[in-house]
């Protein structure tokens, strides 16, 4: 496992991200869960820039983070302690936050 | 030959016109018997404003869009509709015809659909450059010069299309400051969100197919950028309803506590307040939220038409009414009127 990792969506995912499910379309939150996920198991901190892209929808937003917590058992304190978030628009990062702390493990 | 009595003449005219009547009438039963291709063609005038804000231009609208759908779908009618009497067509009822047209054309297995020519040049001008005539047919050459037709863009599909949002768009990125243009990106992708999961979970009503998609228009006129989306679904009070977000308890209490009944405009109102307060992924009304969310960063003023219920907000003085109208558009329409600031010099 790495030490640190970059992941700029615009970059490494889309400059369209948009969408919930895999079935909404090719840049979907559930999608971009799986890169995050994926990233995570190969680095310890994981800093990600949200710069770059058209915009984010909340429905992108919680699938993808808030779904962290509800599907991929990472608790809302590990992911505090591992991502960091880059933007010029601070608003998103805490919208971010809030997606990852209120959502609730699937049991 | 014998001479007539005029009492005879008399009853041998009206044997004659009995027997022309028999005729005409067996000749239109077999007419009407006869395949769509062959029978004869049903004229439905279209409606002198396209519009769906008035109350009799909404009615007048939909009962013209039902008569479209019915002929052509249900009894395969060959239709001409008549533009004559057409005069203006606003972003909102355009799109609407726009899209319960492209639904009659991808469903109908064969061409049954034709125009006349509009006598208002402006209105051709729209017909034309959003496509409408391409679905009709009519091949008439027309130059499309007003200002307030040619900036219309016009895109359809069914996926969650961030590229599609960012399209309609794209010409006045520049125009926009950068929280302003991930506004309008985040309220289109998160109306085409709410079509994907919400809009086509049952019959729409009308027991015809689904289609399936959304459409969407974006107009700049007069220094203001217009963008339309709309879907021909349940509606948003339906999908409330029947619980499809699995929130309706919550809505019902809040109704309750607020003295609304569930008419379609308290029932809309109640899920943009609920959605004001939510984060979590069941909460349908955050989507709403983000379609709202637009205003916060543009100003201007959002409309969402939902079935009978119809919804506004004004950016300017944070208010909200709505209302709910005896006609239903039978899907959603969401509307955005933005500022839309000056290109910068050259």
């Amino acid at each position: 496992m790495t030490q640190a990792h970059v992941l700029t969506i615009a970059e490494d995912f889309s400059r369209f991200p948009a969408g919930r499910f895999k079935d909404d379309g090719a840049f979907s939150g559930e999608r971009f869960r799986d890169v995050l996920v994926e990233r995570l198991r190969s680095a310890e901190k994981l800093v990600i820039d949200l710069d770059g892209t058209m915009g984010y929808g909340s429905s992108f937003l919680e699938e993808a983070f808030g779904g962290l917590v509800r599907t991929c058992a990472f608790s809302a304190a590990t992911l505090h302690a591992r991502i960091e978030f880059r933007a010029t628009d601070k608003s998103l990062v805490a919208e971010v936050w809030s997606y990852i702390d209120a959502a609730k493990p699937k049991r | 030959m014998k001479r007539l009595t005029p009492k005879r003449r008399r009853y041998l005219m009206r044997v004659t016109q009995r027997r022309t009547a028999r005729r005409r009438r067996r000749l239109f039963l077999q007419s009407e018997a006869a395949s769509p291709r062959t029978r004869r063609v049903m004229r439905i005038g279209a409606p002198r404003i396209f519009g769906v804000v008035n109350r009799v231009n909404r009615l007048e609208l939909t009962k013209f869009l039902r008569a479209l759908t019915r002929a052509v779908l249900v009894q395969e009618r060959r239709v001409r509709i008549e533009f004559a009497n057409t005069k203006s067509m606003t972003p909102g009822g355009t799109l609407l015809f726009a899209a319960e047209l492209n639904r009659i054309v991808r469903i109908s297995k064969e061409r049954l659909l034709s125009c006349s020519f509009p006598r208002d040049d402006v209105v051709a001008q729209v017909l034309k450059h959003v496509g409408i005539f391409d679905m009709l047919g009519q091949r008439r050459d027309c130059n499309v010069t007003a200002d307030n037709v040619k900036y219309w863009r016009a895109h359809s599909g069914s996926d969650v299309d961030g590229q599609a949002a960012g399209e309609a768009i794209l010409n006045y990125m520049a125009r926009f400051s950068d929280p302003g243009k991930r506004a309008v990106y985040k309220g289109l992708t998160e109306a085409m969100t709410n079509c994907r999961h919400h809009a086509y979970q049952a019959e729409r009503g009308d027991g015809l197919p689904s289609v399936n998609r959304w459409w969407m228009f974006s107009q700049e006129l007069d220094g203001q950028l217009t963008v339309a989306i709309c879907d021909l679904g349940i509606g948003i009070p339906r999908s409330l309803r029947e619980d499809r977000a699995g929130w309706y308890g919550e809505i019902v209490a809040f109704l309750a506590k607020s003295g609304w009944t569930s008419s379609d405009g308290d029932l809309i109102s109640a899920a943009i307040a609920i959605g004001e307060t939510r984060t979590q992924e069941k909460y349908r009304g955050k989507g709403l939220m983000d379609i709202r969310t637009v205003l916060d960063e543009l100003g201007g003023s959002l409309q969402i038409h939902s079935n009978s219920g119809f919804y506004v907000y004004e950016a300017k003085t944070k208010k909200a009414t709505w209302k709910t109208f005896d006609a239903s558009i039978l899907g959603t329409l969401v509307i955005w009127q933005v500022p839309l600031p000056a290109p910068a010099p050259p």
